[in-house]
């Protein structure tokens, strides 16, 4: 409740790489969260994907919006900014996996 | 989510409203701002070009005087488009045509405002008028478009980020919208952004996500590459799920247009002769002439209005298109209509606007808000403002207030500027951006608290005087345009003396609390943040 005094302690005169990867993170990492998260619907539905197609471009701004709160919401730079790449990765993996499986069949 | 208990939560999420605001604030306000005239586009058109008389045609004598018009000056563009008097968008008959191919040539494109008496253009002033005002909103100036479409994007995620974060970081979001404490400082500021900010949140987050829907496709590319290989695939497998519409091509051949009144008719007879629009005619005088007849913007869905389309040669209805978009593309096209407003009637435009403006003062406070709060805080300390904090401030009066008074040398420079000047419309908008500068730079050479009341009364002056300026240029004035019951001009007149008298009644209230310095006032400490 105090965020005016704890603010107001003298700033440490560090890089701040913390803050560097978050903002980073947070606008480049939630970009492709929010597009890589679309694909892997529209992978996920190929019989409507048209439609799943036009709701990812509908939601990939709230994705987008979500992960920039969700890297900022952790403390740890393990969960937030971590968290994001991890899920980015494993869903850009479950799409790539989806089209072999799409382009086999 | 052992670090994201809710108190953890919010005041996590506050740097993120509080940091992410003030990077892209100036930039979201003047997209606000411009936004917001946009509501009013076609009225501050009307305005800018006083030669248009108010008029009253039937639709028969409009296309009459339109079409012989149009064959005579344009015999082989590619497309005709004829604006029927008699709704908002347009006041008089306005006519326009283009030429595609081969290579676009932007030069023999034109349009005309004609006078049905006489059969001839207007002579109208070059002007932009309220068109390039709201254009500006999504394609600033100085720059290429692409680049513009990209940045407005940026910054409309950043909005849509801090208004989410805004809510998050909000408390007590019903009590604090009946709460106002006037004349405390730093608090009141807080209390003055809450009460903006929840009054009209729908139509913050409406209007700052269907924003970033309008260049969607250019924004996540990705999505439609990565599921459709490449952008032609994607456009046809959309197109034709969809949007199923024919292409039409150019036959080669000469063929007489049929004559549009007819079609005219026709319209008249399913729809009612006050629905009707405009007329586009698709490669007239060609064997694949088609003539479309567009109906008024009356619903939000106005992407997909019922047209009637005609073949341009034998003059029949040839299909009654009936566009019912699918589920995903109606969110699209609903979320459009909605941030355009092009349906509103004069009561809901006016509800648009003030929701404009409250948006526009909701950015402007939040800017204040941080400046007054780190000051205070560096008074607490007795430590000077940075040189950060400074830049801050002259940033914000000199765009929160200068801004505006660039909008009113723009309007002046409308009036003022010689009629034979080259290039007249962009010196228009040059007046509007040196104008800006102009008190960008007043801000910064003017000590923080004389300069806010100082910037408060140059535009309060501004504005007020624009109805006697346009008394002076023209003969349409206040007395005039109530008499003849002009709304348009009226109206216009009067917003600006109210906004010259709301501009004053800021100042005098800067004045009289700057007898007592406001960094003072501002560092009253704040009962909580």
């Amino acid at each position: 409740m105090n965020t005016v005094s704890s603010a107001s302690q003298p700033r440490q005169r560090t890089f701040p790489w913390r803050l560097i990867l978050q903002v980073f993170t947070a606008i480049v990492g939630g970009y492709l969260f929010a597009n890589v998260l679309a694909i892997f619907f529209a992978k996920v539905f190929p019989d409507i994907r048209a439609y799943a197609v036009a709701y990812g471009i509908l939601l990939s701004f709230l994705y987008w919006t979500m992960a920039i709160m969700w890297v900022f919401a952790h403390r740890s730079l393990r969960r937030g900014c971590g968290g994001l790449w991890l899920a980015t990765a494993i869903l850009a993996g479950l799409s790539w996996g989806l089209t072999q499986i799409g382009a086999a069949a | 989510m052992s670090d994201t208990t809710n108190g953890g939560f919010r005041k996590a999420m506050t740097p993120v409203h509080t940091w992410g605001g003030l990077v892209v604030g100036w930039v979201l306000y003047f997209v606000f701002v411009t936004g917001t005239l946009g509501y009013f586009d076609t009225e501050i058109d009307s305005w800018a070009k006083p030669e248009l008389p108010v008029e009253d045609l039937t639709l028969e004598e409009a296309v009459s005087v339109a079409e012989p018009w149009l064959a005579k000056r344009a015999p082989d563009a590619d497309s005709w488009f004829i604006g029927l008097p008699g709704s908002r968008d347009y006041p008089n008959l306005r006519v326009s045509w283009r030429y595609q191919e081969p290579p676009p040539d932007e030069e023999k494109n034109g349009h005309e405002f004609l006078d049905a008496k006489t059969a001839t253009p207007y002579p109208v002033r070059d002007t932009d008028g309220g068109q390039t005002l709201y254009r500006m909103h999504y394609n600033f100036h100085y720059m290429p478009r692409t680049v513009a479409h990209y940045l407005v994007g940026v910054v409309t995620m950043f909005m849509l980020v801090a208004i989410v974060t805004g809510i998050v970081i909000h408390k007590k979001i019903f009590k604090d919208f009946f709460t106002f404490r006037p004349y405390k400082g730093q608090r009141s500021w807080l209390d003055m952004h809450n009460m903006l900010s929840v009054l009209a949140l729908p139509f913050h987050l409406m209007i700052t996500y269907s924003g970033l829907l309008f260049f969607a496709f250019m924004y996540v590319p990705g999505i439609l590459l990565a599921t459709y290989g490449n952008p032609q695939a994607a456009q046809e497998a959309l197109e034709d799920k969809f949007f199923p519409h024919e292409h039409i091509e150019r036959a080669g051949e000469a063929a007489p247009l049929a004559p549009l009144l007819p079609m005219v008719e026709t319209a008249k007879t399913l729809w009612g002769a006050e629905q009707i629009k405009s007329i586009s005619v698709e490669f007239p005088g060609d064997a694949n002439a088609r003539v479309t007849i567009n109906p008024q913007s009356d619903s939000v869905m106005t992407r997909a209005d019922k047209t009637l389309i005609f073949n341009g040669v034998d003059g029949k209805l040839i299909e009654r298109k009936h566009f019912a978009p699918e589920t995903p593309i109606n969110v699209f096209f609903a979320m459009l209509g909605l941030h355009e407003g092009l349906f509103a009637d004069t009561a809901l435009r006016w509800l648009y606007f003030v929701s404009g403006v409250i948006g526009s003062v909701m950015i402007a406070t939040g800017l204040v808000l941080w400046s007054i709060k780190r000051h205070a805080r560096l008074a607490k300390h007795g430590q000077p403002p940075g040189r950060g904090h400074r830049l801050v401030e002259v940033l914000n009066i000199g765009t929160v207030v200068g801004l505006l008074v660039g909008i009113a040398a723009f309007f002046w420079a409308n009036r003022l500027l010689p009629l034979e000047l080259e290039e007249r419309h962009e010196w228009e908008l040059h007046v509007l951006f040196i104008t800006w500068l102009g008190m960008l730079v007043f801000a910064a050479v003017r000590p923080a608290s004389r300069a806010w009341t100082e910037s408060l009364w140059i535009a309060a002056v501004a504005f007020a005087l624009i109805p006697l300026l346009n008394a002076l240029t023209t003969d349409r004035h206040l007395i005039n345009s109530l008499a003849a019951g002009d709304w348009v001009f009226a109206g216009f007149d009067l917003c600006m003396l109210v906004f010259g008298l709301g501009f004053a009644f800021a100042a005098w209230l800067r004045q009289r609390r700057s007898i007592t310095p406001s960094i003072v006032a501002a560092a009253k400490p704040a009962a909580s943040t």
